[in-house]
């Protein structure tokens, strides 16, 4: 077999088996609460999560230590978070490939432009959160989390709109959410492309 | 973008900011009864990513996420409403809450409010019926018969679960209220707000 096509076998199966834990987790999470399962992993993994609720509250609870782990990984392994990781790109993969998105012939250009909208957000985030230390101000920066989005889907049908609206754009648009909107990825790419960089070429 | 764009943007962010605070009038009392465990609500509003955990692990429903019009701040938080369903006192948010928002309390500690008997709705108060529904369903034992055999909450000893209100047999508004009042959370240690 090719070698690409391997990796690209990895590659799914690898997001197939994280997509089946974040369901299989989000099942098991009932009454009352197994001790064994680490049923939040998900969130506490979050990078975004961890990083902006630490800012506006200027509280570091040890409940993200996996989120650090995974900042460390990111300057080691660069972002294979979004390609190899997260259940929510992985839905928008597997959707593709499902709907036979390569056999449709539909080529839809983005304006240039979208590709600042996940820097604006971003940094309206980070401006927004600095802003909460001083004042209180609504901070919806969770609207904006791929596994908040996954999760509050499930359980209220309003948003499982939301969400089957994006992985649907997101098969009109290759990675519509993840190239323009998502702020967990800009900071991953920030974490594992930027400052790794950065970090590879002082050492 | 140029610098001068970037710090006109970021100027009419921070001016549309401090005047929709003060037009919306954003900092108001909660009102809200939060989950047992909630942290103190300056830090509980931001500290919660409401990803709904707490929601789907609670046995009876009771947590709600609160809708916006009760707040831009508290959107999609999650609240207990006693007259709708009452808190069993489980604690298995506190569990599962994956940022600390809720923290995994023991029972002595839990103070979500405190119930309020309104005299003027009570069956017992007004009719002198033998109602007692709430003393009996009180988990707590908070509350109790006066010397006129009323009876009457124990502020002390109410943790603000809501029983008795969810078992209230007056139709309509029960004829006791569990609200905040009362309620002690913990508070994070952090600087305090400058503009609060």
């Amino acid at each position: 077999m090719h070698k690409k096509s391997v990796k690209i076998l990895f590659k799914l199966s690898t997001q197939g088996f994280f997509i089946f834990l974040f369901f299989y987790f989000f099942k098991k999470t009932t009454f009352p609460v197994s001790e064994s399962l680490p049923l939040n992993f998900f969130f506490r993994i979050d990078l975004f999560l961890a990083i902006f609720t630490t800012i506006s509250t200027l509280h570091f609870t040890y409940l993200f230590l996996p989120a650090v782990i995974v900042l460390l990984l990111l300057l080691f392994l660069g972002n294979f978070f979004c390609f190899w990781f997260c259940p929510f790109g992985g839905i928008i993969d597997y959707a593709n490939i499902i709907l036979l998105r390569k056999k449709w012939k539909i080529k839809i250009k983005l304006p240039v432009y979208f590709r600042y909208l996940k820097i604006f957000i971003f940094w309206t985030i980070t401006f927004t959160s600095i802003t909460t230390i001083f004042i209180n101000i609504p901070f919806l920066f969770w609207i904006f989390d791929p596994y908040v989005i996954l999760m509050r889907g499930m359980l209220f049908r309003r948003i499982l709109i939301v969400f089957s609206l994006i992985v649907f754009l997101s098969v009109l648009i290759p990675r519509f959410w993840c190239n323009n909107i998502c702020p967990l990825g800009y900071l991953n790419y920030l974490i594992g492309i930027k400052l790794r960089n950065i970090i590879k070429r002082k050492i | 973008m140029k610098r001068r764009d970037f710090l006109k943007f970021f100027t009419g962010v921070w001016g549309i900011i401090l005047v929709s605070r003060q037009k919306f009038k954003l900092i108001k009392k909660s009102v809200l009864i939060r989950p047992p465990g909630a942290i103190e609500e300056d830090d509980f509003i931001y500290k919660c990513v409401r990803c709904g955990e707490c929601i789907k692990v609670c046995p009876v429903n009771c947590l709600e996420s609160v809708p916006l019009d009760k707040g831009i701040l508290e959107f999609g938080t999650p609240h207990i409403i006693p007259r709708k369903k009452a808190c069993l006192l489980c604690l298995n948010c506190g569990k599962i809450c994956p940022t600390g928002a809720i923290q995994n309390v023991k029972i002595e500690e839990v103070k979500m409010g405190t119930a309020k008997i309104n005299t003027d709705r009570c069956i017992v108060w007004q009719e002198n019926k033998d109602c007692f529904v709430c003393m009996e369903v009180c988990p707590v034992v908070a509350i109790y018969k006066n010397e006129n055999g009323k009876p009457v909450v124990n502020p002390e000893v109410c943790v603000g679960c809501g029983q008795c209100e969810q078992n209230c047999p007056v139709s309509g508004e029960g004829a006791i209220k569990v609200t905040n009042k009362g309620e002690k959370r913990k508070k994070l240690k952090r600087r305090q707000k400058c503009l609060t």
